[in-house]
């Protein structure tokens, strides 16, 4: 097919037209066509190969063959020339009452359809990307967005991948073509599904209907981030997808996908909440993990209440784990009310100074108490440890351990049938020795090493399993295990 | 079409044992007709009911008329059991809805679905209807694919999405088409209104 744009010259200068509305330059059009051809033309393709290897040159790419010895194989170049350079004067300078030169393109339906065969052509020789941007592309060139639906583009572009290259062919008008709205409700679900946070935002956009549709599915989110800093704040989709909110003199300024827009007399992590709160809204939500971090070094500009406030709704949120940086454990407290027990797994929390008060409302919640893991860091864990001993895993920092600790943790926590496994690190020697005194012998003791680690098993009664406690230093790992 | 000439769809004869290979004959609704294997089948669960209940020998198959699938064209139903050869004795996935959805496209599969979307919705129409929940996956997510990082007005122009007011629109049109009384009476009101009278009572 791409003969047909060797031998029709009216249908070159069509191509070579589309390339001057677009932009191209005169090199890369020139390869374009010279590519396009070529690739479809394995005769032509063969001769330029065997005078190129006459004149030694590295076959790197078409377009990297010697201009004018292809010229004569391919396209003839002094014409190619002139083409070029008379469309691109003419959009350039357009006289008074002239017609714009894309106007050749857009009044004739035959021109278009060799526009679409060109894109094709380029398409198959993987010249182009995506078709709906080459669409768009197009549809920018001959500068009218309704002159060219996309399906018709469509019918016509595949039409020519399909090597059905007629360009009189005319579709049947009356023909039925299924649409997006055709497919049957169970359809319409599964690829919802597969849409993002953000492409269900804009889908819900186009319609009423589909608004009514898509929020009633299951949204599944991988990570939703607020995070707060001293003069801005950031809510973060993705590694690649967030909202900046940035302190300004009357407001804020809030950045998505490099487009600003001023906020007027709202402080900047409030807009943030604001935001955070429509995002959450949605009672089909369900998060991976919700991360929120609060960088105020001096007085806490955030209102807890306020946060508290964003994340409360008549349903709980469906979070499977909560990761938390905050000054205070005071921000737990506020949070982890409003996420649903039990869908609730991980509890993850850094926190320099640890509010006592507010743990010990903490670990009444039943979203505490049906959470299996608990993971903290920054300061130490300063309560009664039986708090922790629902936990399938922990890891936390203590002061000290005596021998009464690990007596009641063998009675208490070796009897959990969901422990699996804890990490604690412990200020001093303390317990080590403890560990020492309640469970006697260790098993090994490695080699090699100037650190002092012990190995013990602490078999469970009745089971083929025991507990492995490995001690390193001050820190031991206590871990469940088959024999 | 004649048996001899109905388009077959590509199958690797040497990964079935002679024994097991059984194939049916379907039929589109405009009389194209494929031969597909018994494992293939296996990934439409309506066909392979389908073909379990009519119990045929390989005799059935050849002597009795082809199994008729009368809602789906032959450029449709080649796509489907192009799929389902190249896919047959793969698990059929299941989904309780619980966990989100990780469906990779193949590169098969893409290739295959390197068609128009009018094409592609009769697949997944098609797809289904015959409830082959792989290819429904992969296809869905194909035209999911289609959605991402596009505008709402750009979703419109991919989707041929009618916007609020062409969707009142059709309905107002529906339920006039329904019920020509109203219609009638809407006529009448004009009328009386460019005579001009008020009140329409």
């Amino acid at each position: 097919m791409a003969d047909f744009l060797k031998n029709n010259p009216m249908a070159l200068r069509h191509c070579i037209l589309l390339e001057v509305l677009q932009g191209t330059s005169i090199e890369k059009t020139y390869s374009n066509i010279c590519s396009v051809i070529l690739k479809n033309d394995p005769s032509a393709l063969r001769r330029c190969i065997l005078l190129d290897s006459f004149q030694r040159n590295p076959i790197k790419k078409y377009y990297s063959f010697n201009r004018s010895m292809i010229g004569n194989e391919v396209i003839d170049y002094n014409n190619f020339n002139l083409s070029f350079h008379e469309f691109s004067t003419r959009k350039s300078k357009m006289k008074e009452g002239e017609k714009p030169i894309a106007d050749v393109l857009r009044n004739d339906k035959y021109a278009l359809r060799v526009c679409i065969l060109y894109e094709s052509l380029k398409y198959q020789s993987n010249l182009n990307g995506p078709i709906f941007h080459i669409f768009v592309n197009l549809c920018k060139a001959i500068g009218d967005e309704d002159v060219l639906k996309f399906q018709e583009f469509e019918f016509w572009f595949y039409r020519f991948l399909n090597g059905e290259h007629d360009l009189n062919y005319e579709r049947d008008e009356e023909k039925k073509i299924y649409e997006l709205s055709d497919m049957p409700i169970d359809v319409m679900k599964n690829i919802a599904e597969y849409l993002d946070i953000l492409d269900r935002a804009n889908l819900v956009r186009t319609s009423r209907s589909l608004q009514t549709f898509v929020e009633d599915q299951k949204l599944f989110h991988h990570t939703l981030k607020l995070t707060v800093f001293n003069l801005v704040a950031n809510v973060s989709f993705s590694r690649w997808v967030s909202i900046e909110y940035t302190r300004s003199r009357s407001g804020c300024v809030k950045n998505f996908n490099g487009r600003e827009k001023s906020v007027e007399g709202v402080p900047f992590w409030e807009q943030a909440l604001m935001d955070l709160k429509s995002i959450l809204k949605n009672p089909k939500l369900y998060l991976n993990t919700l991360k929120i971090t609060l960088h105020s070094k001096d007085e806490p500009e955030v209102s807890l209440d306020d946060l508290e406030a964003a994340l409360k709704f008549n349903h709980y949120l469906n979070v499977k784990n909560l990761k938390i940086v905050a000054e205070s454990s005071d921000a737990l407290i506020k949070i982890l009310p409003s996420l649903k027990p039990g869908y609730l797994t991980t509890i993850d929390i850094f926190f320099t100074n640890p509010n006592g008060n507010s743990m010990k409302i903490l670990f009444e919640l039943v979203q505490w108490k049906r959470a299996k893991c608990f993971f903290m860091d920054g300061n130490r864990f300063i309560w009664p440890l039986r708090h922790l001993y629902h936990f399938v895993d922990f890891e936390v920092h203590l002061m000290e351990l005596s021998v009464k600790d690990v007596h009641e943790m063998k009675e208490v926590l070796f009897k959990s049938p969901n422990f699996e496994t804890c990490l604690i690190r412990v200020l001093n020697d303390t317990g080590a020795n403890a560990i020492e005194v309640e469970f006697g012998d260790y098993i090994q003791q490695e080699q090699n090493t100037s650190r002092y680690a012990k190995i013990y098993h602490y078999p469970i009664p009745n089971s083929t399993e025991y507990f492995n406690i490995d001690v390193r230093g001050f820190d031991f790992e206590i871990t469940r295990k088959k024999r | 079409m004649s048996v001899e000439n109905a388009p077959v769809v590509d199958v690797d004869e040497a990964a079935i044992p002679v024994e097991k290979k059984m194939y049916y004959r379907f039929e589109s609704n405009d009389k194209k007709e494929f031969r597909v294997s018994e494992l293939a089948i296996q990934q439409s669960e309506t066909l392979n009911r389908l073909v379990e209940a009519m119990g045929y020998t390989s005799e059935d198959v050849e002597n009795k008329p082809a199994i008729a699938i009368e809602n789906i064209d032959g450029k449709t139903l080649k796509l489907v059991f192009q799929w389902c050869e190249h896919h047959k004795g793969e698990a059929i996935p299941v989904d309780d809805g619980s966990v989100p959805k990780i469906v990779e496209i193949p590169e098969f599969d893409a290739k295959l679905m390197d068609i128009d979307n009018g094409l592609l919705f009769k697949l997944i129409w098609a797809a289904d209807y015959l409830n082959i929940v792989q290819l429904l996956n992969v296809s869905c997510k194909k035209v999911a694919n289609m959605a991402q990082g596009k505008t709402p007005a750009q979703l419109r122009r991919v989707y041929l999405l009618p916007s609020d007011e062409e969707d009142e629109a059709a309905k107002r049109a529906a339920q006039e088409a329904q019920d020509p009384r109203a219609r009638e009476v809407e006529e009448e009101f004009e009328e009386r209104k460019r005579q001009g009278g008020n009140s329409f009572f």
